[in-house]
């Protein structure tokens, strides 16, 4: 099984062909520059490198996000239409859990995090499994950073906590303030998402895939209607 | 009281040449709330705005396409959320807000929740025959200074 995976969802475009015990390539920049005009090109350069044509594609895997709501759309819009082109599923991959999964392996609590502007981050808290997934223990969403430290501080009870993203650099002394020595940080190779490990990630689930249409993007905001209908109580 | 941030143009052009020189003294991240009946001006002030940017291409009202995007000194992203009420918040403005150029929002009292706390609200009016009036309401001190700065050298309209 040979998967293509695509991530375009922050400032880091990567993309990946992995198969179940190998990765065959990965490009990747972290560079402001426009994911519209250079995906397909980064796609089709691999896939050239690789020797492969699109039809040697089993599955694409995609971050689906949260991110730039562009960069995202972006990732998603090209998955889906090239799993539906080619008949083959697609399977959207955390965008937080693709940079959690730098650290599989790791015995604290790890927490990817990508500014939201306004004080507020992107962020979920993740716990290295058996397999060196990181599961998600905390669930993903966006919230201040000041109300966020002392929740993922009191979860990781006494443990330490690795803060990933290159985003966390904006935070440090936040963090630092609020956490302490509980904080860690890691270097900067283990900050970006991979394509190789959303490929992989993927690879897991590929089984389970749904219709290609089924996949959207997850933006990680309420929509104002969403909003206020939880207000009066409703459930969605 | 006295309104320091009030000026009254003659004509369309005077308004585009108030927003010709405005635009000399914007930076990557500001955003320009442009409030303003239909007629009052609005397209008129972008596209003089346009200009003081250095955007080469006719600017015209993004009212069907929500944004638009302009090469100039500075990017100007170009917004009417007219149509976007009740969606504002799945569009991903922060990106353009927060982003490397500026932003010009054309009925943006609209969407006043996902606006930054910080901005320029200019308001344009229809007087007397051709005369417009452009009020312009800062908040916060990037805008004050902005104000402060623009009213000491524009020497332009009345």
């Amino acid at each position: 099984m040979r998967i293509l995976a695509i991530d375009t969802s922050n400032l880091v475009l990567s993309t990946a062909v992995v198969e179940e015990e190998r990765v065959l390539g990965e490009w990747t920049t972290n560079l402001n520059k426009n994911h519209s005009v250079r995906l397909m090109e980064s796609i089709s350069q691999l896939l050239d490198s690789l020797d492969l044509g699109p039809d040697q594609l089993d599955g694409i895997a995609v971050a689906r996000g949260p991110g730039s709501y562009t960069g995202v759309r972006i990732g998603v819009a090209t998955a889906k239409t090239m799993a539906w082109s080619l008949n083959i599923p697609v399977i959207g991959v955390s965008s937080l859990q693709a940079v959690a999964a730098n650290a599989g392996g790791y015995s604290g609590m790890i927490v990817p995090l990508f500014d939201a502007r306004r004080g507020q981050v992107y962020t979920g808290g993740y716990r290295s499994g058996p397999d060196m997934t990181a599961r998600e223990v905390l669930p993903e969403r966006i919230i201040l950073l000041r109300d966020w430290l002392p929740m993922a501080a009191e979860a990781a009870a006494d443990g330490p906590v690795l803060f990933l993203g290159d985003d966390v650099s904006i935070h440090r002394s936040v963090i630092t303030e609020v956490l302490g020595e509980q904080a860690q940080f890691a270097p900067p190779f283990f900050n970006h998402p991979r394509a190789a490990g959303i490929g992989w990630l993927a690879a897991k689930q590929i089984g389970r895939a749904g219709n290609v249409h089924q996949l959207v993007p997850e933006y990680l905001q309420l929509a104002e209607a969403e909003a206020k209908l939880k207000a009066r109580g409703c459930s969605t | 009281m006295v309104e320091p941030y009030v000026w009254t143009f003659a004509s369309a052009e005077e308004t585009q040449q108030f927003a010709r020189r405005l635009a000399e003294y914007l930076q990557p991240g500001d955003v320009l709330a442009l409030e303003g009946d239909l007629g009052a001006g609005k397209t008129t002030f972008t596209q003089g705005l346009a200009r003081g940017l250095g955007v080469a291409e006719g600017v015209n009202s993004p009212t069907f396409t929500i944004i638009k995007e302009y090469a100039g000194r500075l990017p100007l992203y170009h917004m009417d959320v007219y149509r976007v009420e009740n969606d504002a918040d799945q569009l991903g403005l922060d990106e353009y807000f927060y982003g490397d150029g500026v932003s010009v929002v054309e009925w943006a009292s609209l969407i006043e929740p996902v606006l930054p706390e910080e901005r320029l609200t200019v308001t344009l009016s229809v007087g007397e025959g051709q005369a417009r009036r452009c009020r312009l309401e800062p908040r916060g001190r990037r805008y004050e200074e902005l104000c402060e700065e623009i009213g000491k050298h524009a020497h332009f309209g009345n």
